[in-house]
């Protein structure tokens, strides 16, 4: 990571918990979990607290489906290690062969025709914000999602185009897939805050 | 339809900005001014502008560079990492908002 004392830890007791953990997990704990510990008094516990009510709160879509949409605003911002995070889960309730082909092109992936309209109006919120318009809104809408839904998605993507953007800015390391399914498994069960 | 209440989205991200805004060790003004300039606003000044611009607009091709320039000037690795999330944090409520502001258009527009 560019930033060492955002890897090693920076209390005492962050270093110790960083060490337990990854010693306890067989695996290195991931750069993302290493950021969570980092400098709490700045932005990350309440960016933690939106993460978790967006990726796992009450919602129309499926714990696996945000993470899908998580992993497939990664792959439009180019970051290999969300979207191998968050592939990961998707894969654990979503058929693999349907994850690879969403982040392939989600417009030509056997998805239902609400999941692809969620899609649509998440990457031009990725890719093009400011050409934003209503229209884009009320598509989604029509397809079937929920005014909910919509935010929903809307949020589980700004929130990505956070995380996507400090997880490249400080390089962090790609874990092995192994590690990537481990990962998943503790994320699942802790969540994001 | 579920109407915006404690721990909606927005208020989520109205914390979010405001944390930004008023906790750090960085210069608060800096800080803002790394969190407009994310959103399309004005340029500040080097070496955070060409860090903040990077970060915002293809974050895959942030150097080591880039990121040590911004070491230099704010003197440690916290005041960086303030540098590097609020410029994050900018790009993506700059999404929220724009999104959350057509969806409130789709829904007042008439039938």
């Amino acid at each position: 990571m560019r930033l060492p004392e955002v890897e090693r830890g920076d209390t005492l007791r962050h270093r110790a918990l960083i060490a337990m953990i990854s010693r306890l997990t067989g695996i290195r704990l991931p750069d993302a979990a290493r950021v969570a510990f980092y400098h709490q008094d700045f932005a990350g516990p309440v960016l933690g607290a939106w993460t978790q009510r967006a990726m796992r709160g009450e919602s129309g879509w499926s714990v696996y489906e945000r993470e899908l949409m998580a992993a497939a605003v990664a792959s439009w911002n180019s970051c290999p290690f969300c979207v191998g995070a968050h592939g990961a889960i998707a894969v654990r309730g979503i058929d693999r062969a349907l994850v690879d082909a969403v982040l392939n092109d989600y417009r030509t992936a056997p998805v239902s025709d609400r999941l692809k309209a969620a899609l649509t109006f998440i990457e031009k919120v990725t890719r093009r914000p400011d050409e934003l318009t209503a229209a884009d809104a009320r598509a989604a809408l029509d397809a079937g999602l929920s005014v909910d839904d919509l935010r929903d998605a809307a949020a589980v993507a700004s929130i990505f185009n956070v995380i996507v953007r400090y997880a490249n800015a400080l390089a962090f390391q790609i874990p092995s897939s192994d590690e990537f399914d481990k990962a998943a498994g503790m994320l699942l069960k802790r969540g994001y805050s | 339809m579920r109407r915006d209440g404690p721990q909606s989205h927005a208020e989520h991200a109205r914390a979010l900005s405001a944390r930004v805004a008023d906790s750090g060790d960085t210069d608060r003004a800096l800080r803002l001014a790394v969190f407009e300039r994310a959103a399309r606003g004005a340029a500040v000044p080097e070496p955070y502008d060409q860090l903040v611009e990077q970060i915002a607009r293809d974050s895959a091709r942030v150097t080591d560079a880039q990121i040590a320039a911004v070491l230099g000037a704010t003197g440690s690795e916290r005041s960086a990492f303030e540098v590097i999330l609020t410029a994050a944090i900018g790009t993506g409520l700059h999404r929220w908002d724009a999104a959350a502001a057509v969806i409130e258009e789709a829904l007042d527009a008439p039938a």
